[in-house]
């Protein structure tokens, strides 16, 4: 069980930086079909934004959390868990991005926490 | 209060000087409008009014205050008359079967020998319940009768509420919602802490007289400009103002407040080119007065008031005014009041006064037997025929509540009071609350430009799926043609006959001189859903851009006096307008509990599946959508905008059309009571029905079929696949570079790994997933997605299976669910009502 916590903060992270880039990308604007056939312009053109460089920094250490997760635990066992993000992120867009959520979206992240703890009570 | 100078320029006219008007005036004034007030009157006061009495002078009609009437209370002190209250102790009574009760305090109430024990006990249940209504509007769907034989048991409603009730509404009362009574009774109750204290009333000394020179004074000093014996004409529209005429004389203002009941205000607007300013469909039936005075040498009523309820006696009760008031205020006599109040046309109003005496005095001394000819100095009978609104089932939806945006003619009357009886303190609130309410307006019509609202449409087409409906088919059309008539509208109705076996058909054909009508027909009966595909798509095709369609049941259920509230809504900048069961002040009359519970059951059922952004009522079938619509929708769709014949087709509808416009719902009371052909509920079929409809419109809006969306192009796809790909081999790189570690590897351990090949690579991926996840999801709607991103939960489980881990099956059943869940996420994220998209 002690595994779970480097777990949950690994998902944490990989949370907060999602919606650090969503703060960040939404200041590239007009995003074309054209931009992304060259993503090493898009690319450099995303990193002059802080909330991206931010977001991306989140996303490294998040990585290397990660990594001493898949050191002491199974890797069917610990993926799984990134499920959580999507419920993460639900719960941040409603409270900080104010968004509006409909209710199967809700009953889909219901779906999701309950497969998370059959998973988590899989070990 | 500061007055601006835009709002010092502006001029108002207020018309009707009685408590409403003077109040507005120097409400109004006292915010820097200028002011006029018109009364056709030779003095102020209206039905408030004082009189001549032989030689005394007292208030025409008779009037108290309340000790809980503080809106009236604070405006008596506002002008001054704060000293001048005298408060004494009265009471009340009820007569009943040839004898008077008592009926002051809770304790009488307890001993009232009219009515059984266990019918005191249910009178106690009745009050409580009266209590405890929350919404009293909702109440407005049935009769008092019904209310309160039901709560409280027929004898009590004979004995208690009826002649409380006749004493206001007289023959009118059995028609009457129960709001006025309970409003009454909360008042009571709430007003009186001491439930064993008597009746504690007042009145002003000196009069309403003393009133209204007080308040004529007290505009002079606000500088609103006083037109008594000034009765207004006409009013015509000048500019964005409106002209005033009165006799010879005409005035231009900014706007003007009428006063007046809507039927004299809509007389005063009569000459208003195009629509009329004042809406076409309110309507307030009004009780009207008659009221015997008399003067007695002595004092032979012991009540303030006397409720009478007796056959044979046409007065609804006695008010013995010198027990309120004192005897030197009306020049040392016995002062007594003989109100009835019967409709304008009842021969009462008409019969000749000592006919009225006659009647009036041959049942008090019945009734009285100490009363005789020689105990009264003097009878007069004074009369007025607009008195006391008739609040009827759905009354609050008759009387519109003032509106200061939209038009400069608005009209402000004692119809509007709603949730509660009729008294002067409500009148000074509601006063002020148009006040307040007219500087909000103004404020915001500064900031709004009211060029925003929409044109009106040329044509309005009513589109009528009839299956035997011969009864209600001709009423219902005139109906609609008076409407439309009354509104100044340009209107075409479309009968679809749906295989009718009666002679449906034959009455719509005989209207077709006197209505615009267009019959098409049914060989067969196809079904609700049927008809009215026929009736849009032929009223969609004979549509301009700008025209409107509203489809209704033909069967009386619906009042086309309904339709102006969604014509008025459209204006708004809707694109589809429902007239909902499920909105404040909506009433079903008529309708089962259980059928009202299975209809929003399915509405919620339904809009959980497929919300459309601010509608409740997903399958009311009556409705107005905007012409071009409907067109747009049978180009996308062609046949398959509706394909359910029956009556799902409305909740296809509006779910088919949730992409293509605003939408809005306005309250409104089905006359289930009216249906005269019976309906049955197939909850089985039912239910099937709207599984079809739901899976229906998923698959047209997952495939884009409904408009406005962005369809993934194979790049996406690609990207998508890349997604997973690196993201399921970035997980397996990682795992081989650090799972030889084993479950005692720490920071230092691990960090030792970072610069190996696996795990170099496996962050590589780790870091292009994520990044190209972003890219896909801006290319990508969600519902798409987000189930076939979820598929990589799947692969490393069967990768990590691959490499050697056991994976236990209630692991399996976890991912499984993961799966399901965002799958289910991505798609309820796109059938979001599409307003609520970023």
């Amino acid at each position: 069980m002690k595994s779970i916590i480097p777990i949950l903060a690994s998902v944490a992270l990989v949370v907060v930086a999602q919606v650090v880039l969503k703060l960040g990308a939404g200041s590239i604007s007009g995003l074309s079909r054209e931009d992304l056939r060259h993503p090493v312009r898009l690319g450099i053109r995303a990193l002059r934004i802080p909330g991206v460089v931010i977001g991306l920094l989140l996303y490294v250490f998040s990585a290397a959390v990660w990594l001493l997760v898949l050191a002491t635990t199974p890797l069917s066992y610990a993926y799984p868990f990134l499920g959580l993000t999507y419920v993460g992120v639900a719960i941040a867009s409603v409270t900080v991005l104010k968004e509006r959520f409909s209710a199967l979206q809700w009953i889909g992240l219901a779906f999701v926490f309950v497969g998370v703890l059959a998973v988590a009570a899989s070990r | 209060m500061t007055a601006e100078g835009r709002q010092a320029t502006r001029r108002i006219a207020v018309v009707g000087g009685g408590l409403m008007g003077v109040v507005l005036a120097s409400e109004l004034a006292e915010r820097g409008y200028g002011v006029v007030l018109y009364e056709a009157a030779d003095r102020l006061g209206g039905l408030s009014t004082y009189d001549t009495f032989g030689d005394l002078q007292w208030d025409r009609f008779y009037h108290c205050v309340l000790p809980t009437d503080v809106d009236l209370l604070a405006w008596l002190r506002e002008i001054g008359l704060g000293d001048k209250l005298r408060w004494s102790q009265t009471s009340t009574g009820v007569y009943i079967d040839g004898r008077a009760y008592p009926l002051d305090t809770a304790v009488d109430f307890a001993r009232f020998s009219a009515l059984t024990l266990t019918e005191r006990a249910r009178l106690a249940w009745t009050l409580l319940r009266c209590m405890f209504v929350r919404d009293i509007r909702s109440l407005e769907g049935t009769t008092a009768e019904e209310w309160f034989v039901r709560v409280g048991g027929e004898r009590a409603y004979r004995r208690i509420w009826l002649p409380l009730l006749r004493a206001k509404f007289g023959e009118a009362a059995d028609r009457v919602s129960p709001v006025f009574l309970v409003a009454k009774v909360k008042r009571m109750l709430t007003a009186r802490g001491d439930v064993s204290g008597a009746e504690n009333l007042g009145y002003v000394s000196g009069g309403y007289r003393a009133v209204w020179e007080r308040a004529l004074a007290m505009l002079a000093e606000r500088g609103v400009d006083v037109r008594l014996s000034t009765p207004v004409e006409q009013l015509i529209p000048v500019g964005a103002g409106v002209s005033i005429r009165s006799g010879k004389a005409s005035d231009e203002f900014d706007r003007a407040i009428l006063t007046v009941p809507f039927e004299a205000a809509r007389e005063l607007c009569a000459g208003w080119p195009g629509r009329s300013p004042v809406s076409s469909v309110a309507r307030v039936e009004y009780m009207g007065l008659v009221c015997l005075v008399l003067s007695l040498k002595r004092e032979v009523f012991p009540n303030y008031v006397m409720n009478i309820a007796d056959p044979g006696f046409p007065f609804t009760g006695v008010i013995g005014m010198t027990n309120l008031v004192d005897r030197s205020e009306v020049g040392g006599h016995s002062l007594a009041y003989i109100p009835a109040y019967v409709p304008a046309t009842d021969p009462l109003m008409a019969a000749a006064d000592d006919v009225v005496f006659e009647r009036a005095f041959a049942g008090l001394s019945r009734i009285y037997p100490d009363l005789t000819r020689d105990d009264i100095d003097g009878w007069w009978v004074r009369r007025a025929e607009v008195v006391q609104p008739v609040q009827g089932i759905g009354y609050s939806h008759d009387a519109p509540q003032p509106d200061f945006a939209c038009s400069p003619v608005t009209v402000v009357n004692n119809g509007q009071l709603l949730e509660t009886d009729l008294n002067n303190s409500r009148v000074v609130a509601h006063a002020r609350q148009a006040a307040e309410q007219l500087q909000r307006d103004e404020a915001a019509a500064c900031e709004v430009a009211p060029a925003a609202a929409r044109p009106e449409p040329p044509v309005v087409r009513f589109v009528l799926p009839a299956h035997n409906q011969a009864a209600a088919i001709a009423p219902l059309i005139e109906r609609i043609a008076e409407t439309m008539r009354g509104d100044g509208r340009d209107f075409l109705v479309i009968v679809v006959d749906d295989g009718s076996t009666d002679d449906t058909a034959e009455r719509v054909r005989a209207l077709a001189s006197s209505v615009p009508l267009t019959l098409m027909s049914h060989e067969h009966a196809l079904g609700i859903g049927a008809a009215t595909r026929t009736g849009l798509r032929a009223a969609a095709e004979a549509s301009g851009p700008d025209d409107v369609i509203v489809t209704m049941e033909a069967d009386l259920t619906h009042d086309p006096r309904f339709a102006v509230r969604l014509l008025d809504q459209y204006r708004q900048g809707y694109d589809i307008v429902i007239a909902s069961r499920f909105r404040h002040g909506s009433l079903e009359i008529g309708v089962s509990r259980l059928r009202r519970l299975l209809t929003r059951g399915a509405s919620l059922f339904y809009g959980t599946l497929v919300p459309v952004e601010g509608v409740r009522d997903y399958s009311s079938a009556y409705r107005l959508y905007r012409a071009s619509v409907i067109s747009e929708a049978f180009e996308l769709l062609g046949d398959e905008f509706i394909t359910e014949d029956g009556f799902e087709c409305m909740v296809e509808i509006i779910g088919k059309l949730r992409r293509l416009g605003r939408c809005s719902e306005v309250p409104f009371v089905l006359h289930y009571e009216h249906k005269r052909t019976a309906t049955q509920m197939h909850i089985l079929s039912t239910f099937a029905a709207y599984v079809r409809v739901v899976s229906n419109v998923w698959r047209l809006d997952l495939f884009g079929r409904l408009g406005e969306r962005v369809r993934p192009t194979k790049a996406a796809y690609g990207a998508l696949a890349g997604t997973i790909v690196l993201a399921v081999l970035g997980q397996a790189l990682l795992k081989t570079g650090v799972g030889g570690l084993g479950p005692s590897a720490d920071v230092s351990s691990v960090a030792a790994t970072l610069f190996t090949l696996p795990v170099m690579a496996g962050v590589a991926c780790y870091g292009m997933s994520a990044l190209l996840w972003l890219a896909v999801l801006t290319q990508m709607n969600l519902s798409v997605a987000y189930p076939m991103g979820a598929a990589s939960y799947v692969i490393v489980l069967l990768v990590a299976k691959a490499m050697g881990e056991s994976v236990p099956p209630l692991r399996w059943l976890g991912v499984v669910a993961i799966v399901i869940g965002i799958a289910l996420a991505g798609v309820g994220f796109e059938l979001r009502a599409p307003e609520d998209r970023r």
